[in-house]
């Protein structure tokens, strides 16, 4: 074609033919295909144009593969910093609730057991890796929103609630979510220390969400909280037996708890061996 | 282009003379194959009487780097001489290698 700049290996003479060859590999390079086709253009053996050419597009190509690979290794560096990071303020957050449990003896151990069986529940449950992490996460921070009680809620009191610390009680997972609400990582761990006094019924609180609107790890806390509650020492009462409790957990099933959470703590307790 | 290898601590040593070029890079990925394959994953490559290198040579060490990257190792250059110290440079390499005098001498080994 008269004028056209396209490249036409008409003539494979010796002469042409390197140059050819250098022109479909310089082609795939600049496709992004990074393989050794270039190398050997690059020898002694081949013409001196081709050789300087190949040398210099090899030369190109390497600092593009050592450009990307550096850009690899600061993602991953970053990715590590950031992991760091996170786990540094899950650390400072837990403090929190470790500053919380010292004011009462029952948060202590009931924030671990909580979040301990929520995390298995969540197992059970077919959830993933990451999401049963936000569940665990959740457990250990359910209650952080008490941090904000007046210290009378901690003391023994004779009647389980009376009628002017109710008030309080219902605002813990408000409190909570606000003092959590701004780490990005929690992602719906958040949600969850939120919801996990909501029913399926709509008669939870705070705000009385609808079933459709309480997630599953907030039910699966709400479960595992109720279960623990129920079963430890209070001041006001002697903790109940597993099977006590989960007769409670039963018959409530659908109404203030979640029935496929329920079946499954219950699948967990009657799995567990009793000394 | 001739190799010899030798140990130094945890390190495995490829001591690298003449030239690594189009011709001889073929010889050093079939040589870094092979100790990577023995099981070394902390090696060092001793540049010090490497006249010259090309891409072709270049490119071998990157992927070698990168092979033991991901095997928790590393590979490290020691005493490239002025050329090919400033051929690294160019290629970014001294970026993403450590370049040091000798293995013994580096702090993130």
């Amino acid at each position: 074609m008269p004028g056209s700049q396209k490249y036409l290996p008409l003539q494979r003479s010796q002469a042409t033919f390197p140059m050819d060859k250098l022109l479909g590999v310089i082609e795939k390079i600049a496709q992004g295909d990074y393989s050794n086709d270039i190398m050997p253009l690059t020898a002694p053996d081949q013409p001196e144009a081709v050789r300087i050419i190949a040398e210099a597009m090899g030369m190109m190509m390497i600092k593009v593969e050592a450009r990307e690979y550096r850009l690899e290794m600061l993602v991953e560096e970053l990715k590590h910093l950031n992991e760091t990071i996170k786990q540094n303020t899950i650390h400072v957050v837990s403090s929190l609730a470790n500053a919380l449990a010292a004011r009462d003896e029952y948060t202590q151990g009931h924030t671990a057991r909580v979040s301990e069986m929520a995390e298995k529940m969540a197992g059970h449950m077919g959830m993933n890796e990451e999401e049963i992490e936000f569940v665990r996460l959740g457990g250990v921070l359910h209650d952080i929103g008490k941090i904000g009680f007046p210290d009378f809620l901690f003391q023994a009191h004779e009647n389980k609630n009376p009628s002017k610390i109710v008030k309080e009680i219902i605002k813990h997972p408000t409190t909570g979510a606000q003092i959590l609400k701004d780490l990005d990582f929690l992602g719906p761990a958040l949600e969850y220390v939120h919801c996990h006094h909501e029913r399926p019924d709509g008669k939870g609180y705070p705000r009385g969400l609808p079933n459709d609107q309480i997630p599953l790890g907030a039910k699966i806390l709400a479960v595992a909280d109720s279960y623990d509650a129920m079963t430890t020492d209070r001041p006001y009462q002697k903790g109940m037996t597993t099977e006590v409790a989960l007769g409670i957990l039963k018959k409530n099933a659908g109404t203030k708890w979640d029935p496929d959470c329920v079946k499954v703590i219950e699948k967990i307790l009657n799995h567990k061996e009793v000394p | 282009m001739e190799i010899e290898k030798s140990v130094d601590d945890k390190w495995l040593v490829m001591h690298i003379s003449g030239r690594i070029d189009a011709l001889s890079a073929p010889k050093l990925e079939a040589e870094a194959k092979t100790v990577i394959d023995q099981g070394n994953v902390w090696i060092a490559m001793d540049l010090s009487t490497v006249q010259y290198i090309s891409s072709a040579g270049l490119r071998i060490l990157l992927t070698t780097l990168k092979a033991l990257n991901s095997k928790s190792g590393n590979l490290v250059l020691t005493n490239p001489a002025g050329n090919v110290r400033e051929v690294l440079n160019i290629a970014g390499f001294s970026k993403i290698f450590t370049i040091a005098e000798k293995p013994g001498d580096l702090s993130n080994g």
